[in-house]
């Protein structure tokens, strides 16, 4: 058993893979620990899949509390982040599949409405929105693009493009093959785009060759 | 390189993800492509926001409402292990009862046989009655020793005796005869007559 460290502040050296070993022999402050350092990570990962604050926060707790009752088998076969993540994305795809995730396709919506055009909260051209919102206007339409893309392209281009996670430890999380992650990331990367393009300025877009 | 695979690659040069062939190629096409480098901008604009896209916190109490569940979670699974040995107790009582009532009674039956007999005393009668063994020095050292003199019988051989030879030794408190005797043992081997 290790001892028990009081409220001492954990190390910044200490790897997390130790830290996750030490809580499998019942020290909860190496626990808080990886809490502190993964929280953040957990809670977001989860919102830009499911697109959802409560559920997101929900999922990290679970995700958490998953990794804490799997402490006591933990070994230290692949990163522990990894792991992490791992369990994070199994209970987003159990939350997708279970709430049947009312996903909207702004590519749907705009073939259904008569004038091809999207209604959705875009600046107007007439009235020029300062840049504060423009960003945060775009941020609101790339994060519902995300959304609207099916799971299988939009958990990989997370990890990689918002994420910044590597394309071999992604393939790990998703258990897919490099090959077939690199896929669906450019091709996620690309249907992002082309959902896009009409919102990005007639400057922007043009034909292709 | 054709435009086809320049536009598959933008993604990936934004992120500087090719080697430095396949950039170099990629930007000597968009140099020459009007077309491909407006497709170039506009990736590297959706790759940004991307990169950018509207992050959040984890609320205020996250470390306080998980560490709750995980004091819920310990405190059910000490109930659970309680009450699986409750159920586990329950459903095998006349077993349980049964095996209690025969510890109780062995342990009784052997406390009355140390009280008879006491300390020692088995070690004499053997020696007594010319029990044949490997010999273990220190004999007198009360049941253990007994018992250890037993278990070697069952795998002695017949080549070796034992021989006891008297000593004085101070009397164990309570025990009944005063003029009990230490005896260390020495072993010899059959028919040579080796002491050891």
């Amino acid at each position: 058993m290790t001892p028990y460290t009081g409220n001492r502040p954990r190390g910044r050296g200490e790897s997390d893979e130790q830290l996750m070993l030490n809580v499998g022999q019942g020290d909860r402050n190496a626990f808080d620990e990886l809490v502190r350092r993964y929280s953040s990570r957990m809670v977001n990962v989860a919102y830009q899949v499911l697109g959802d604050r409560e559920l997101a926060e929900d999922v990290a707790q679970e995700t958490f509390l998953r990794a804490y009752k799997s402490a006591a088998r933990y070994r230290q076969i692949s990163k522990f982040s990894t792991w992490l993540y791992t369990i994070a994305l199994n209970l987003c795809r159990n939350e997708l599949r279970r709430r049947k995730f009312k996903t909207y396709s702004l590519e749907g919506i705009a073939e259904r409405d008569e004038d091809s055009k999207i209604r959705m909260d875009i600046p107007d051209e007439k009235t020029q929105p300062d840049l504060e919102m423009e960003r945060r206007e775009a941020g609101t339409l790339v994060r519902q693009a995300l959304e609207s893309l099916p799971e299988k392209f939009r958990a990989p281009l997370v990890l990689r493009d918002i994420q910044e996670l590597t394309y071999e430890e992604i393939s790990e999380i998703l258990n897919l093959p490099e090959g077939t992650v690199k896929s669906r990331i450019n091709r996620g990367r690309m249907r992002v785009k082309e959902i896009l393009r009409p919102y990005y300025g007639s400057e922007d877009s043009g034909g292709m060759s | 390189m054709k435009c086809s695979q320049v536009i598959e690659n933008l993604g990936s040069y934004c992120r500087r993800e090719l080697s430095d062939g396949e950039t170099h190629a990629l930007e000597e096409h968009l140099a020459s492509c009007p077309q491909c480098k407006k497709e170039h901008q506009l990736t590297a604009r959706v790759m940004g926001d991307l990169a950018g896209v509207e992050r959040i916190e984890p609320r205020e109490d996250f470390s306080l409402r998980l560490s709750e569940k995980i004091d819920q979670w310990e405190a059910r699974k000490r109930l659970f292990w309680l009450g699986a040995l409750a159920g586990f107790i329950r459903s095998n009582r006349r077993v349980l009862a049964t095996a209690a009532a025969v510890f109780v009674v062995s342990l009784v039956t052997s406390v009355l046989v140390i009280q008879q007999v006491g300390p020692g005393r088995g070690a004499d009668m053997m020696s007594e009655s010319g029990y044949k063994g490997e010999a273990v020095e220190g004999i007198a050292a009360g049941d253990f020793a007994m018992r250890e003199i037993q278990q070697q019988a069952s795998t002695d051989s017949d080549s070796v005796y034992m021989h006891y030879v008297t000593g004085d030794r101070p009397a164990y408190p309570g025990e009944e005869f005063e003029d009990y005797v230490y005896r260390p043992v020495v072993r010899t081997v059959s028919g040579s007559g080796q002491t050891f």
